[in-house]
């Protein structure tokens, strides 16, 4: 099992994919170390890697505190249809406000619309006994359903009423400007201090119930508190970048066995490993532009091909039956 | 995260006001001290270049069209990926990407004074405000989500503008709209026979140009009438949506003569062999340059509607030189 000195190691690799983040593009390959090279170029890529960063982070923790909360290696924030619950709630409110809401409220609309999507799945999965393939299934019908809606309600606000493009179905960070970066760091790091708050109480609940009253923490509470983190964290990069699925299913899973099972150890250590995930599908995304020489090429694509395979094989490591 | 939102009320109710007004009003808006150039583009949002543009990026082949027939098309230095083909592109201006996915960077790269972007492209609107935290000016024009030949020409004045050639947009627009006159001349008092116009064919259904497109404006000005002009804006429609308009004529458009074969092929073995129009040898595919200028909202839509009225009315209009070998017509030597 993994220890806690993979931590080094885990903040040395993010660094070294940092600093190729930095210097490979569509426009070519950089030296970040030249100062020389300093200029727009570098200043688009600083961007887009702390967006990435950030909203990689986040996601990661976020998918870590679900899977803690309903105690399902398989649950995440795309895979329970947060993401798409949260991206209706916000266009809903867009088109309520014909498109000029007061700041903030589509973030707090996205919170709970992503949070109520998550109660939709998880009571939907827990009428199948919460099993592996139960949670999967009860979260495709529920993501489906909201996938299907907030993309009429986007094609809806763009032709009928005009509104300007701004929602893209599709997760990118190419496209960043410094108040999305700030959004998702700030995420980032909220995902970091809610992870160190809630890591004790989701260990005792991890014990079982009655452990867990026994040691002094409500289970209930813990749990609402983690998923209600999660589906604000999801929706925070939701609004930040798109939808970028499978993150959040990816990088607990990699804590896990790198960092060990504890939440302390896991939830940060799956903080860093979403935000490598992130980095890292960004980085091929442009390597495959470059490569290619495409415009770009969308993030999210890679993280749902990749994090597609990823779950077929979680899918048949743990057999249908297991919880 | 939404850029400002003011916009685009704006431009839905200045183009529901009668067409000449608009034109007026919206180059009322140029106010030009000095070589200083202020102007609102399609977002609604006011963009100043203190001197006319001289290295330009373009996002759409409508666009590098619009740069083109202006006679600046040496000006651009970037463009999108379908831009490539225009005629009379600098050989060694550089593709930024596709129209749906351009590069920021590799636009920063090229350090452009500015950019025309096509507005209602999603990835484009979100990369605004990202090139103007670097400096770069960004211009949207109304590129696809112009609804008629108003919506052109005041592309084409705000590019001119932009570039510091106003009087290059006047005689383009004038050469236009004389063509357009001749040709409603030439259809006074013909019927007018209905059309379908399906901008992609699929295998289970078309994509078809419904009202508030500008294709519905070339259609009517070709002397016909859209079949789906009670759609709005481009609609993916099933086979017998299409059958139980009935259309007089069936317009496909698409990319190589070998789409020919395949739309044929494709009426074939679908219910849409009971049409009519391909009963009556009525359905034609237009690809190649005669697709562009019906599917590009630039000068080159006039030879599309002289096109779409040769096809309606061949005895009144002659289809425009040049445009003889990318259609083909059921009703055609088979």
């Amino acid at each position: 099992m993994g220890s806690p000195r993979v931590f080094p190691w885990l903040g040395a690799a993010l660094a070294l994919l940092f600093l190729a983040s930095l210097s490979v593009g569509p426009a070519g390959v950089y030296n970040p170390l030249d100062p020389g090279g300093w200029g727009l170029i570098l200043r688009l890529r600083l961007l887009r890697s702390l967006l990435a960063l950030g909203v990689g982070a986040a996601l990661g923790a976020a998918g870590a505190l679900m899977q803690y909360s309903v105690s399902n290696p398989l649950a995440s924030p795309s895979i329970l249809g947060v993401s798409p619950g949260a991206l209706l709630a916000s266009v809903l409110v867009l088109l309520a406000w014909d498109g000029a809401p007061l700041p903030g409220l589509p973030l707090l609309a996205g919170t709970l619309g992503g949070f109520a999507a998550y109660l939709a799945s998880a009571g939907l999965a827990a009428r199948l006994g919460f099993t592996r393939a139960g949670l999967v299934l009860a979260g495709l019908a529920v993501s489906s359903l909201l996938s299907g809606l907030s993309s009429m309600l986007v094609m809806l606000a763009e032709a009928r009423l005009g509104m300007p493009a701004a929602m893209v179905l599709l997760g990118s960070f190419a496209y960043a400007v410094p108040g999305d970066v700030y959004t998702a760091l700030g995420a980032a790091a909220a995902a970091a201090l809610l992870g160190a708050a809630l890591a004790r109480g989701l260990d005792a609940v991890s014990y079982g119930d009655e452990a867990a009253a026994a040691m002094g923490y409500s289970p209930a509470r813990v749990r609402l508190a983690a998923s209600l983190a999660a589906a604000a964290l999801t929706s925070v990069c939701v609004y930040a970048a798109g939808l970028i699925g499978f993150v959040g299913l990816v990088a607990p899973n990699a804590a896990r066995l790198l960092a060990g099972g504890h939440p302390s150890r896991s939830i940060p250590g799956s903080l860093l490993l979403g935000a490598a995930t992130a980095l890292s599908a960004d980085l091929a995304g442009r390597l495959l532009a470059l490569a290619m020489g495409l415009g770009e090429v969308p993030a999210g694509l890679i993280t749902s091909s990749v994090g597609g395979a990823f779950l077929a094989y979680m899918l048949l490591r743990g057999g249908l039956e297991e919880g | 995260m939404p850029p400002s939102t003011v916009t685009a009320t704006e431009t839905v109710t200045k183009t529901l006001v009668e067409n000449h007004t608009i034109v007026e009003t919206s180059t009322a808006t140029v106010t030009a001290t000095a070589t200083r150039i202020v102007l609102v583009d399609a977002l609604g949002r006011s963009i100043v270049l203190e001197k006319p543009a001289e290295r330009i990026v373009t996002l759409a082949p409508s666009i590098t069209e619009d740069v083109c027939s202006l006679g600046l098309c040496s000006r651009i230095v970037g463009l999108d990926s379908y831009s490539k083909t225009v005629e009379g592109v600098p050989s060694n201006a550089t593709v930024v990407g596709g129209y749906w996915n351009p590069s920021p960077e590799k636009i920063a790269a090229l350090h452009p004074d500015l950019v025309l972007a096509c507005s209602g492209v999603p990835y484009q609107e979100r990369m605004a405000p990202q090139l103007e935290q670097l400096g770069i000016r960004v211009f949207f024009l109304r590129c696809d989500r112009a609804r008629d030949l108003n919506d052109i020409y005041w592309d084409l004045r705000a590019v001119a503008t932009l570039l510091g050639r106003p009087e290059a947009a006047d005689k383009v627009i004038e050469g236009m709209r004389e063509r357009v006159a001749r040709l409603e001349e030439a259809l006074a008092n013909m019927t007018r026979p209905s059309v379908a116009l399906l901008v992609y064919l699929q295998k289970n259904g078309a994509w078809v140009a419904g009202g508030g497109t500008f294709q519905d404006t070339l259609v009517n000005l070709a002397g016909g009438t859209n079949v789906f002009h009670s759609l709005h804006g481009w609609q993916m429609v099933g086979y017998e949506e299409i059958l139980s308009k009935n259309p007089d004529y069936i317009v496909v458009t698409g990319m190589s003569p070998a789409d020919y074969n395949r739309t044929i092929a494709l009426f074939e073995s679908t219910p849409l062999k009971n049409a009519r129009a391909f009963r009556e040898g009525h359905v034609c595919v237009l690809y190649g340059e005669a697709a562009n200028r019906l599917n590009r909202p630039s000068p080159g839509v006039v030879d599309a509607a002289y096109l779409l009225a040769h096809l309606l009315h061949p005895d009144k209009v002659e289809a425009p030189a040049g445009l003889a070998e990318s259609y083909h017509c059921l009703g055609q030597s088979g």
